[in-house]
């Protein structure tokens, strides 16, 4: 009984040191990696602070910068571009009545005459042109439309109302302007 | 000893558990914060370009009063009547036409061009947008204007001529209608002869105004994008209104009976 020996030390077989050896470098590497998931979540959180700083600033800069754009320099200079931009969009739009009159003059065939000339703006677009004519036969009549026709700045040529009285036919050519 | 073997892998859970609850998206609010704070800093540099531009053109215009003054001129912010009729009877008199009537009708109000309007809260960088690009927008113009009503009774050629100037005359306008005929004259005595060259003609046209233009603090403006005008423009249009006109002065001016002229 007295030989008993109840050491359980580290000392014992290699097996069991080869054991314990592995245990511990496990324990470290446990401990290791503990450590070090904590410190890159505590450099994430620097970071993303830095960050989160960082766009604060920004977004205060850009609001004071956009509070202080504008104003009277920027409204004066948008007022005169703007009445450019129009003036010549209504410049290039606009339609040359001195052309509107020559196209019918150049249009107007032996025989008839103008009783009343209509341009009109008002309802659609393209602006159609009317005019009331006075002629003193039929034949005067259709080459009368024949002239109208034959002119490329009218389109959708056609004629109303032809009715003859004391002074002659009358009749009504209708057409759009190009 | 059983503990021991146990603690790598509760560590192992533990430290994975950190990871993705914590570090990941810690990692992904990272990456989202640099690319706003990237977009940011385009807008931030954006405004100061704009700002810059703002300041450019404002010192150009001021060095061109000349030219502001003409477009506000062309185009004004008013009505203007009484420097619409100055001009048509003073294009009538050079057109040799005779000035029988100037009636106004109603004003009317045309929304012309409205596009891609920035609101105000978008002059504040928004960072759910995608990519600093700059707003490519126009302002929204709302014409008035007003309409005159013409009479003019002339030769054929000259009311042509009177015709042709109106379309040139030195403020905005559109003829809507223009109507040229003989018209029998019925307080004429018996005996009196119309001459057969006379014709009366009646013209309706739209003399434009635009109110002051508020930009609104707007530096997504196309007008904004070169930092110098284009004087050509307005060259254009001042090469357009060929026509002359008289100046208009009140003159001489205080009556103490206003129910008698002086």
């Amino acid at each position: 009984m007295n030989n008993l020996n109840l050491y359980q030390g580290l000392g014992g077989n290699p097996e069991n040191k080869r054991k314990m050896s592995i245990i511990d470098s496990e324990f470290f590497w446990s401990i290791g990696l503990l450590v070090f998931v904590l410190i890159v979540l505590g450099v994430t959180r620097l970071i993303l602070n830095v960050f989160e700083n960082k766009k604060i600033l920004l977004e205060d800069r850009i609001a004071t910068e956009s509070a202080t754009f504008g104003g009277s320099d920027l409204n004066r200079i948008v007022d005169f571009q703007v009445r450019v931009n129009e003036s010549n969009k209504n410049i290039k739009n606009k339609t040359d009545m001195f052309k509107v009159f020559s196209d019918i003059e150049s249009s107007m065939t032996k025989g008839s005459a103008a009783v009343s000339l209509l341009y009109s703006d008002e309802r659609k677009t393209p602006s159609v042109v009317e005019t009331e004519m006075l002629a003193g036969d039929f034949s005067v009549v259709a080459r009368q439309i024949l002239g109208f026709k034959e002119n490329n700045s009218f389109k959708d040529v056609f004629v109303q109302e032809i009715s003859r009285s004391e002074e002659g036919i009358k009749f009504k050519i209708f057409a759009d302007f190009k | 000893m059983k503990l021991k073997i146990l603690f790598f892998p509760l560590i192992f859970v533990a430290s994975v558990s950190i990871f993705s609850v914590f570090i990941w998206p810690d990692i992904m609010e990272i990456i989202k914060i640099s690319k706003e704070n990237d977009l940011a800093k385009e807008k931030l540099d954006l405004i100061l370009r704009k700002k810059n531009v703002v300041r450019s053109l404002d010192q150009e215009l001021g060095m061109n009063p000349d030219k502001e003054n003409f477009v506000r001129n062309y185009l004004p912010e008013g009505k203007n009547e009484e420097k619409i009729i100055n001009a048509v009877n003073f294009l009538a008199a050079s057109s040799g036409v005779s000035l029988i009537d100037i009636s106004v009708k109603k004003d009317t109000i045309n929304e012309i061009e409205k596009e891609n309007i920035p609101s105000p809260d978008e002059r504040i960088f928004n960072f759910s947008q995608d990519g600093g690009e700059e707003i490519q927008a126009e302002m929204p113009v709302y014409f008035k204007s007003i309409s005159f009503e013409i009479s003019v009774a002339g030769k054929y050629e000259n009311i042509k001529a009177f015709l042709s100037g109106m379309g040139k005359l030195e403020a905005m306008n559109k003829i809507k209608s223009a109507s040229i005929y003989r018209e029998e004259d019925k307080t004429k005595k018996e005996g009196e002869v119309t001459p057969a060259d006379i014709l009366s003609s009646k013209i309706l046209s739209e003399f434009f105004y635009l109110e002051k233009i508020q930009a609104g603090g707007n530096y997504g403006l196309r007008i904004l994008n070169s930092d110098s005008f284009d004087f050509s423009q307005v060259d254009k249009i001042k090469q357009f209104i060929s026509q002359g006109t008289s100046v208009l002065e009140s003159g001489e001016k205080g009556n103490n009976n206003p129910f008698f002229a002086f």
